[in-house]
């Protein structure tokens, strides 16, 4: 049997258009084979934020499990949490780890307001699923609460139900104080969906609202759910690892130059112009007929890299029109016109042969109509409608957040701020398309 | 163990003797019974009524119907009927199971039917986004649309195709605000009137506690939830709300309405039962995802009965065995198992009442008052012993009191419910009268042995771990457990656990157990089921007086 590869290479740019790596494989951008997207996604699976703030409140009062039920039997009023949170941490780091030279971090953001638990990889190891961060680092808050402050049995399991909320009467951590950056497992769509939890707040929340890092740490999420989801095998493998090179990773600077070239005065039906030229020149597409009235119909000659030239002008016309505006509203729109006019001025299939335009034609609806949905930044890939794309609809929504300056109702600093003060020093989520192309070089190098 | 066994000597006749001598036309003395001498299924009336009706079916359809002769010899025991503990109404067994029994119904779909809806994030968003005033003027219009449109009317689009309202006519909006300067603007005819339904003590913690927001109390008609399933309840008030603010502030298909509908269907709307594990086949506002807590806020004896806390003890017990345990667990979880006696043995022939009102006194003699015990291992002893005594005298010199709770099971749970109110009254804590419960039960089965089936033993040799544990898939307050609770989702006598929390708030004193909002939105409802007087409620049921809602009868021919 042959070996599943795909031997290519392509060039990296990084988010000012400055090449980072050339005749990078694109085998090694396979998340199962690519070490900076593996540390992202151990990182991103042991880490989990406790609200010692909220819980203390929580206690103080008897508000516990949210939606106003308040117990005031259970109520600590002179419990000081925040004031003794270095204690705390103290106690939460000697119950995580699991040896002195283990991986664990325990730390303090906000003043003591919000306690950061990252578990050693030996207890990741263990796990089955990737809810032991929220499970354990709740756990062992609940106890080092428990013990530094001396509760009663009586209170104590008020203290879980400050940090776990209704869990574990619901399904999740409603009304707790556990935030994790991926949804919990009983809420997926489907089977292999865990990566696709992590919502456009947290991942712009990452990339410090820098919209090319977005895209390519959203598709690093989406690429990881293919892994998972067996969905990165065989004859569909090449489409998703040329799109995510292309469309996350700005292969051969593509994305970059068509946003910088029309980011001024451009349009969405010139960004279709652009990448079709740049698909002609390159030899990606060519004319398939002319015909009487003038019209050009056109054809892939290699279908996989076209539909990865073609979602690099998706997002390049999300980034044109959402920066315009500066607004993350319109990313629905953009992503069904960009479709629609390339498939009917070209005849080109258009981004992942019409998932792309329905995935658009949904979320208009959903974004806009009174039939819910969520705003821009609450989305996720686990979601009925997004769901149906794979790989290429979420940066754009990504890229669309990080260009909103402030007409979101729940944008990311309010949502999910804490994880891009957690992240903030980490190489790979600091400059992902440079990390992700040496871990690809270092790969294709070990496989030779 | 031997006082156990001894039986009590009372000067008067007590109540559920005479109620039992009644019901089974036998004295109390007596040893040598006749039960077994009644014509097998053919002594129930109820029962004679549906063998007729169903000859008549296997006529027309020409299939086998209902035939209590293939079932088991049903008349080796007296089919006794059931008279309703302070009522003084007999029923027949049959008119208690839920499907015979159209206020049951109405009980079980009146809470699925139920969310409430935070305002204020609404307003701001209105506000704040849109730029629309939101006045007084304002809100009582929404109001008014809004209980248009939860009748499945259409309000911002046309060409919609509208319920009749004769079917709908059950579903409604009200406000409700804990600043009566806030109420005072309001539209009375859309305002549920704490001042008015809460004795003045009790409103004023209420109105404390919920402060200047403004909720919105919405149900939908019955009929939505009989054909969609209460999961849907909350999308349902959560579209018809976002209708009525789209019509009155005249916005449409823009991305702020969107942020609308979201704030309104997951951040601020407030279901009654939580989302439970899938392989329980129910989504939110099912019995199984009920927080205990929430029972005894939905029971409203409380209020209108403030004299007589007995009265709801009694109410959220019997309550919580027709939510969680005839209706979750006999019917929803195992499928087609016909329990009354989960609905009747807690409010029939005088036996609980009894107990529960001899405890309560007990509790008031041992310790001064309610509330007044220590929340230590000790009290949990006292109680336990001093419960699980006076059940098991009971029981050992009344033949009758053994024969209406047949089998262990009904007698066991019968002690545990009233070990965990009494555990509750005397502490004030729920976790003791959980344990008390508890302990009854290990108390119980020293002396018989075993309890009542399997399950019930489960549940009640694993219970002290699983009370006090801070395992993260067991740990949490007993209000805010459920009858999907890890340990709980197989055996009836979770339902008890509600009654600890009712004894303890009762002793604690104030104005809700767990929750405000949902103590308010019981307090009312227009058409249903009366959560004030439960039992009354049950007893219309049962001699068919109770008019339920959802009917289709607008819509089908005559009959």
């Amino acid at each position: 049997m042959r070996e599943q590869t795909v031997p290519e290479y392509v060039n990296l740019y990084n988010d000012s258009g400055k090449l980072v790596a050339e005749k990078v494989p694109v085998d090694g951008l396979d998340p199962a084979r690519n070490r900076a997207v593996t540390r992202m996604l151990y990182e991103m699976k042991r880490t989990v934020v406790i609200d010692l703030d909220k819980v203390e409140k929580s206690l103080r009062t008897g508000s516990l499990g949210g939606e106003y039920c308040r117990m005031p039997h259970y109520a600590m009023p002179e419990i000081a949490i925040v004031e003794n949170a270095e204690r705390i941490r103290e106690r939460v780091e000697a119950f995580i780890r699991t040896s002195k030279k283990d991986d664990a971090r325990v730390a303090l953001f906000d003043n003591g307001k919000r306690l950061l638990v990252q578990l050693p990889r030996s207890t990741l190891e263990v796990s089955a699923d990737y809810t032991a961060p929220a499970l354990v680092g709740g756990a062992a808050s609940v106890q080092a609460i428990v013990d530094e402050f001396d509760i009663d049995p009586l209170k104590a399991q008020a203290c879980a139900s400050a940090v776990f909320g209704r869990y574990p009467s619901t399904i999740d951590f409603k009304g707790g104080a556990i935030n994790s950056a991926m949804g919990v497992p009983l809420r997926l769509e489907h089977l292999g969906y865990g990566w696709r939890t992590v919502s456009s707040n947290v991942i712009v929340s990452i990339a410090n609202r820098n919209a090319m890092k977005s895209a390519a740490l959203s598709g690093c999420f989406e690429m990881s759910y293919l892994v998972n989801a067996g969905n990165l095998v065989g004859r569909y493998r090449r489409l998703y690892l040329l799109g995510f090179a292309y469309e996350c990773l700005n292969a051969e600077n593509l994305v970059y130059n068509t946003v910088r070239a029309l980011g001024r005065e451009g349009t969405t039906g010139k960004v279709i112009c652009e990448i079709m030229e740049r698909a002609l020149d390159d030899g990606v597409i060519r004319k398939k007929e002319a015909l009487p009235s003038g019209f050009t119909i056109y054809e892939p000659v290699d279908l996989e890299l076209w539909n990865a030239y073609a979602a690099c002008g998706m997002l390049a016309a999300t980034m044109v029109n959402c920066g315009a505006a500066r607004c993350a509203h319109s990313v629905s729109s953009v992503i069904v016109n960009y479709n629609e006019m390339l498939l009917n001025e070209s005849g080109l299939p258009d981004v992942e042969f019409g998932r792309a335009t329905g995935t658009g034609l949904l979320l208009d609806f959903l974004t806009h109509a009174l039939y819910g949905g969520g705003e821009v930044g609450l989305m996720t890939a686990n979601h009925p409608n997004l769901k149906t794309t794979k790989l290429f609809a979420m940066p754009c929504v990504c890229a669309a957040t990080a260009l909103d300056a402030g007409t979101l109702t729940y944008p990311p600093e309010k949502m999910t701020g804490i994880f891009s003060q957690i992240f903030r020093e980490m190489t790979e989520f600091k400059n992902p398309i440079e990390s992700i192309a040496e871990a690809a070089i270092e790969a294709g190098n070990g496989r030779e | 163990m031997r006082d156990l066994v001894e039986p009590k000597k009372k000067e008067r006749l007590p109540d559920y003797v005479k109620a039992l001598e009644n019901v089974f036309q036998e004295s109390n003395k007596e040893r040598r019974t006749t039960f077994y001498r009644y014509g097998a299924w053919r002594q129930s009336k109820r029962k004679k009524e549906f063998y007729k009706h169903a000859r008549q079916l296997e006529k027309e359809m020409g299939l086998p119907r209902y035939n209590p002769e293939l079932g088991i010899p049903l008349g080796q025991r007296k089919i006794a009927p059931y008279q309703i503990s302070k009522e003084n109404v007999m029923v027949e067994g049959e008119d208690m199971h839920i499907c015979n029994n159209a206020a049951i119904m109405q009980m079980f779909d009146d809470v699925a039917r139920t969310a409430i809806m935070d305002l204020t994030p609404v307003h701001e968003i209105l506000q704040k986004r849109l730029g629309k005033s939101v006045t007084p003027d304002t809100l009582n219009r929404v109001m008014e649309v809004w209980n248009h449109t939860i009748g499945g009317a259409a309000a911002v689009q046309e060409h919609m195709f509208e319920i009749n309202p004769l079917l709908v006519k059950d579903g409604y909006v009200k406000l409700f605000c804990g600043d009566d300067k806030i109420s005072d603007l309001l539209d009375k005819r859309m305002v549920v009137d704490i001042n008015r339904l809460f004795p003045a003590d009790k409103a004023a913690l209420l109105k404390k506690d919920l402060g200047d927001k403004i909720f919105a109390l919405a149900r939908i008609p019955t009929i939505a939830v009989r054909n969609y399933g209460s999961a849907m309840t909350k999308r349902w008030v959560a579209t018809t709300c976002l209708s009525a603010f789209a019509n009155v502030y005249g916005i449409s298909g823009e991305t702020a309405i969107n942020t609308l509908v979201y704030t309104l269907r997951h951040r601020t709307v407030i279901g009654i039962g939580d989302t439970i594990a899938v392989r329980y086949g129910r989504g939110e506002n099912s019995p199984g995802g009920i927080p205990f807590g929430y029972i005894c806020d939905i029971v409203q004896t409380d209020r209108v009965y403030p004299e007589d806390p007995v009265r709801y003890l009694l109410d959220v017990a019997e309550m919580s065995s027709i939510m969680l345990d005839a209706g979750w667990l006999q019917q929803m979880l195992s499928g087609g198992l016909g329990a009354p006696i989960r609905v009747l043995f807690l409010m029939s022939n005088e036996v609980f009442d009894s107990i529960v009102e001899h405890m309560a006194g007990w509790v008031k003699e041992r310790y001064g008052g309610y509330g007044r015990a220590p929340c230590t291992i000790a009290t949990i002893e006292d109680v336990a012993q001093a419960t699980a005594k006076y059940c098991q005298d009971m029981y050992d010199s009344s033949p009758l009191v053994s024969e209406m709770l047949f089998g262990g099971s009904l007698r066991s749970r019968v002690m545990a419910y009233s070990a965990a109110i009494t555990g509750g009254l005397a502490s004030a804590h729920p976790m003791i009268g959980v344990e008390a419960a508890h302990l009854t039960q290990m108390i119980r089965k020293e002396r018989t042995g075993r309890l009542g089936f399997f399950a019930q033993d489960q549940f009640h040799n694993q219970g002290h771990a699983n009370d006090w544990t801070l395992l993260t898939d067991q740990a949490q307050v007993m209000e805010l457990r459920n009858a999907s609770y890890p340990d709980y989702n197989v055996v009836a006598n979770l339902t008890t656990f509600p009654s600890a929390i009712a004894g303890s708030y009762i002793a604690r004193g104030g104005a809700y157990a767990c929750n405000p909002v949902i103590k308010v939105a019981f307090s009312e409802n227009l058409a249903g089921f009366d959560f004030g007087n439960i039992r009354k409620s049950l007893v219309k049921g049962a001699l068919r007086e109770f008019m339920p809602e959802g009917e289709r009868d607008p819509v089908i021919p005559p009959h």
